[in-house]
């Protein structure tokens, strides 16, 4: 709005005040608006956090809960022995397999697999939606599989039941969409903490698994919930350790030999899991639909068939984990139940009953490990690690190889025993596990598992492994001529002309970089002649720099604004390295 | 002209027909609606709190009654000698309480019962490295490597057990763990440190009778008397009337030739319990010593030297009854020159024979260089017919033992 009078000097100056006077009001505004931001954003994490810790609590509190309604299954149905009577042993998990087979087609669809794509699944495509009914059928459903005698575990369910308890908190507290996406793992990770009874493994399982990523701002909330969950957690079930953890230390390094044993024979046992169920699972899902009614009863009658000799094979095998670790088996039998487990396992999960990898994944790697101690006891007796202590490093050693999580394996080890002198074999065998199962399976589980359905969820394993592009792998050589603000005009006359365009430096207060037209110097030499320093044709604002080592996100954002960004040295800013722009960028990334 | 009006929170414009800035007050709303839903949460909880605990106690009371049930079972059949059912009970129990210890010691116990020792070995070790303190595992460690031949072992485990840590009745439990390694070390012919064990238990054991005397047995299998003998002292210092302490200290003194000390025990154990024929006998015995002896310091001489005749002649005696059962010529023949081959038992009867005359006179008899020259040829005798005709008896037995007592060798 222009003001008539506004051409008279008092108009002026009263108009000049006027403006003075608004763009004092503006920013005054401005500051009230962002100090009121502040706040609301202050506040809504104060409640974000507040939020993961009620998460931690209630996914907590769900846990136990689930572990106890788990067990009184279990002794209802299958008696308090540890080897029940052949025909419970046959009946209970068949008629249990119809009756999850019915619910889950039926009520509840959603609950059907271990929970962790699912939950991923909820991240990446739902916004962190998952139904509470998901929850309650997760819940009903893997209660009565894994009571049932199925092999399965109740790790993961747990982990989405955490996930579905804190997106029903989030949606109820009307949080925004960012917000909502986070609070699944943040419920994923309290659930598992929980579970698992170590916080500091569900989070690294969360952060390696489900997020992909270390984000700052939702680290803080997923370690309260964690932690809250554990503390409700062990407030009634207690803080003892799921296994009693032999002592280790290492004497000789030969032993190490032995680790990298165990690290290939897990490698191969990991393998063989993920061939059997990447093959088994589409073709039974393939199989007409009335079959889905009648395949966990079989899988349980395989199960209930297997376990008449082997009952240790039954349900999730903590109390069997922690008899291997006590050295209660040969290695001869601790072989044949990893074995048999592995089987077990891949039959229950395969026919689509509901529960978790992680218990059977746990088994089958102390079995093995405790098959390896034994055998190292056998021939080199000299070497001083005790069973258990394989058996545990065994444990790692599967969690690596099969579910593909090396971080979270290295850690869940190093948390179980507390003892850090434990790392190196842990990790000599973890390593080796690994690179093995991706060398010969190059989809990582759960990623199988969601193509296996439909659904092409990011690879974390890729996320966390792929290589990110930087200014120096883009930048090219500056054809520009380079000048100091203190040189003569005429110098740059020349070279401007050629390629439209010179660099100067000025090194008034700080190295600053301009950029000056060939125009520019001409235009300014006609008027002032060419006799005059660089410096009176400086534009007002210096160019923007990069370094090498700078993300391309960074050179990107002036490349609208010039043609090309100075990439300079970070010890010598005066010294350019080269120049960045949008061809070099393209063609850096089609060569990747 | 319009007045636009501006927030005064956040300073945005309120839009014409509103009264408030939508903005500010959605997030009021919104807050609102956060805190109310944020304490509700927080009353959920209170609410579920309890209601979880309560079902957590009672899977709590199933699982300790079941563990309780299936340890019975256990026990049940390890005294049906149905070891291996109660493997798998203890097992079972286990499940459900699995930091009880004493279950888990029966398990070993039942391994043990089922002979599976290297397995018992084995898993007791391994309860060991968890609790490396608990006195009863290491107790059970310390039998079953004396069982397997882990002697020195099976000592360690011994010491852990006594230092370690009793659940019931320590004071006790330690004695009796120290009374059960002295005896595997006695079993063991470890007699030395069996008795520097019996030295500590000695230190640490109430004073009473039946603990002085069980000390005082101990050491006299270990060889220790001395200490054995101030045992017996001290429980007739609490009981004057213990006949078995009596007869026992009476016992050690006579084998340790205090035969004065000796006799007064004895009299008082014969005097409680005239049937004891043991201290009789040695009470008899010791008598004849003390009235034989012709080294006792406080005869006269004349005493001395009817004693030397005395024990001479009974060993003249037993010389010549035994050379008379043996059809042994003692006599020497009266050749010129003397026969080379003599026998010995000839040799020490011309040797009596000559001395015998010395003996009439009682005052150079009781001489200390004669008595000491014809107790050496008295113990000589002792100690040939003993070889020929077996140990001697009575009188002589006295003889032997005073010979014994002076010489220091062997009659």
């Amino acid at each position: 709005m222009t003001d008539p009078g506004s051409d008279r000097p008092g108009a002026v100056a009263q108009t000049e005040v006027g403006m003075e006077q608004k763009k004092v009001d503006d920013s005054g505004r401005a500051a009230l608006s962002n100090s009121s931001d502040q706040k609301f954003f202050q506040r809504e994490t104060n409640v974000f956090l507040l939020l993961a810790v009620i998460i931690g609590s209630f996914a907590g509190l769900a846990v136990v809960l689930f572990r106890i309604t788990i067990d009184w299954i279990r002794i209802s149905l299958l008696s308090s022995s540890l080897a029940p009577s052949t025909l419970r042993v046959i009946l209970v998990p068949t008629l249990a397999g119809f009756v999850v087979a019915f619910l889950v087609i039926r009520f509840f669809p959603r609950a059907r697999g271990s929970g962790v794509n699912q939950t991923k699944s909820a991240v990446y495509i739902y916004d962190g939606f998952i139904p509470f009914n998901t929850v309650i059928g997760k819940f009903i459903l893997c209660s009565l599989a894994i009571g049932s005698g199925q092999s399965l575990g109740p790790e993961d369910p747990s982990l989405q039941m955490g996930a579905g308890i804190a997106s029903l908190l989030g949606r109820r507290l009307q949080l925004t969409r960012e917000r909502l996406r986070v609070i699944a793992p943040i419920g994923a990770a309290a659930g598992l903490a929980a579970a698992f009874n170590s916080p500091i493994s569900a989070v690294l399982f969360v952060i390696e698994e489900v997020i992909g990523n270390w984000s700052g701002g939702v680290l803080g909330a997923i370690v309260l919930a964690a932690v809250s969950s554990v503390v409700v957690m062990r407030s009634f079930l207690g803080s003892e350790s799921m296994f009693r953890i032999p002592p280790f230390h290492l004497v000789h390094t030969s032993e190490l030999l032995a680790y990298a044993a165990l690290g290939v024979i897990g490698g191969l046992f990991s393998l063989a899991m993920l061939r059997l169920i990447s093959y088994a699972r589409p073709r039974l899902k393939a199989l007409p639909s009335w079959t889905h009614y009648v395949q966990p009863a079989a899988a349980g009658l395989l199960i209930g068939i297997i376990g008449i000799w082997l009952p240790q094979t039954l349900g999730a095998g903590y109390i069997f984990i922690d008899q291997a670790m006590r050295d209660q088996y040969t290695w001869q039998m601790l072989a044949l139940l990893g074995a048999v487990k592995m089987v077990t396992t891949s039959i229950s999960f395969t026919s689509g009953t509901p529960g978790g990898m992680f218990a059977p994944t746990l088994f089958i790697g102390a079995m093995i490990g405790g098959a390896v101690g034994g055998l190292q006891h056998l021939f080199f007796p000299w070497l001083t690690g005790s069973v258990g202590t394989y058996a545990l490093v065994g444990m790692g050693v599967l969690f690596a190889g099969f579910l593909r999580v090396p971080m979270t394996s290295v850690f869940m080890v190093l948390e179980l025993s507390g003892n850090y002198s434990i790392i190196v074999p842990v990790m000599v065998s973890n390593t080796i596990a690994y690179l093995i199962s991706r060398q010969y399976q190059e989809v990582p589980l759960f990623d199988l598992l969601s193509r296996q359905d439909g659904i092409d969820l990011p690879s974390m394993e890729a996320v966390r492994e792929e290589s990110s592009i930087h200014v120096e792998d883009a930048m090219q050589h500056s054809p520009y001529r380079e000048f100091h603000a203190e040189d003569w005009l005429e110098m740059a006359l020349q070279p401007a002309t050629t390629h439209g365009l010179v660099l100067v430096q000025s090194n008034t207060y700080a190295v600053e970089w301009y950029l000056v037209r060939s125009e520019d110097l001409r235009n300014k030499a006609a008027k002032e002649g060419a006799k005059i320093p660089l410096k009176a044709v400086l534009p007002s604002e210096p160019m923007p720099v990069v370094y090498p080592d700078s993300r391309l996100e960074e050179a990107l954002r002036h490349l609208g604004t010039y043609p090309f960004v100075p990439v300079v040295r970070r010890d010598n800013p005066g010294e350019l390295e080269g120049i960045i722009s949008f061809e070099s960028i393209v063609k850096a990334l089609r060569a990747q | 002209m319009s007045s636009e009006a501006y927030c005064p929170t956040c300073g945005r414009v309120i839009p014409f027909g509103e009264k408030a800035c939508p903005y500010c007050s959605r997030r009021k709303s919104l807050g609102l609606r956060q805190d109310t839903a944020i304490l509700i949460l927080f009353g959920a909880l209170l609410v579920l709190v309890p209601f979880v605990g309560v079902l957590v106690r009672a899977y709590n009371h199933q699982e300790q009654a079941l563990a309780k049930d299936w340890a019975e079972r256990g026990k049940e059949d390890l005294r049906n000698g149905k070891a291996e059912e109660a493997l798998v009970d203890f097992r079972t129990s286990m499940v459900y309480a699995h930091d009880d210890s004493a279950v888990r010691l029966q398990y070993a116990q039942a391994l043990i019962a089922s002979h599976r020792l290297d397995e018992a070995w084995t898993y007791l070790r391994t309860l060991w490295v968890d609790e490396p303190g608990d006195a009863r595992l290491n107790l059970q460690l310390a039998r079953l490597a004396a069982r397997l031949g882990r002697d020195s072992e099976a000592v360690d485990y011994y010491h852990n057990a006594i230092l370690g840590a009793w659940q019931e009745n320590p004071a006790q439990s330690r004695i009796s763990t120290r009374i059960e390694l002295i005896e595997f070390l006695l079993g063991h012919g470890r007699n030395n440190d069996a008795v520097t064990q019996l030295n500590d238990l000695i230190n640490v054991m109430p004073d009473s009778v039946s603990n002085h005397i069980l000390a005082a047995n101990l050491l006299m299998r270990a060889g220790a008397t001395d200490r054995a003998l101030t045992e017996y002292r001290d429980v007739l210092r609490l009981d004057r009337n213990q006949q078995k302490a009596l007869a026992d200290a009476g016992t050690i003194l006579y084998q340790k030739e205090q035969y004065s000390d000796a006799v007064g025990y004895l009299e008082r154990a014969i005097k409680l319990n005239p049937a004891d024929a043991f201290a009789k006998e040695l009470l008899a015995t010791s008598q004849q010593v003390l009235s034989l002896d012709p080294f006792d310091p406080h005869l006269s001489t004349l005493e001395r030297g009817r004693r030397v005749g005395k024990v001479f002649q009974l060993a003249l005696g037993r010389l010549e009854d035994c050379a008379t059962t043996h059809q042994i010529q003692l006599d020497l023949p009266a050749d010129e020159p003397p026969p080379t081959n003599v026998t010995p038992e000839q040799q020490l009867y011309a040797s009596a024979e000559k001395i015998k005359p010395s003996l009439r006179n009682l005052k150079s008899a009781g001489d200390p260089d004669n008595t000491t020259r014809i107790m050496d040829l008295v113990s000589a005798i002792e100690a040939r017919t003993a070889r020929i005709c077996g140990n001697p008896v009575d009188a002589n037995y006295a003889i032997q033992l005073i010979c014994r007592k002076h010489n220091g060798a062997n009659p």
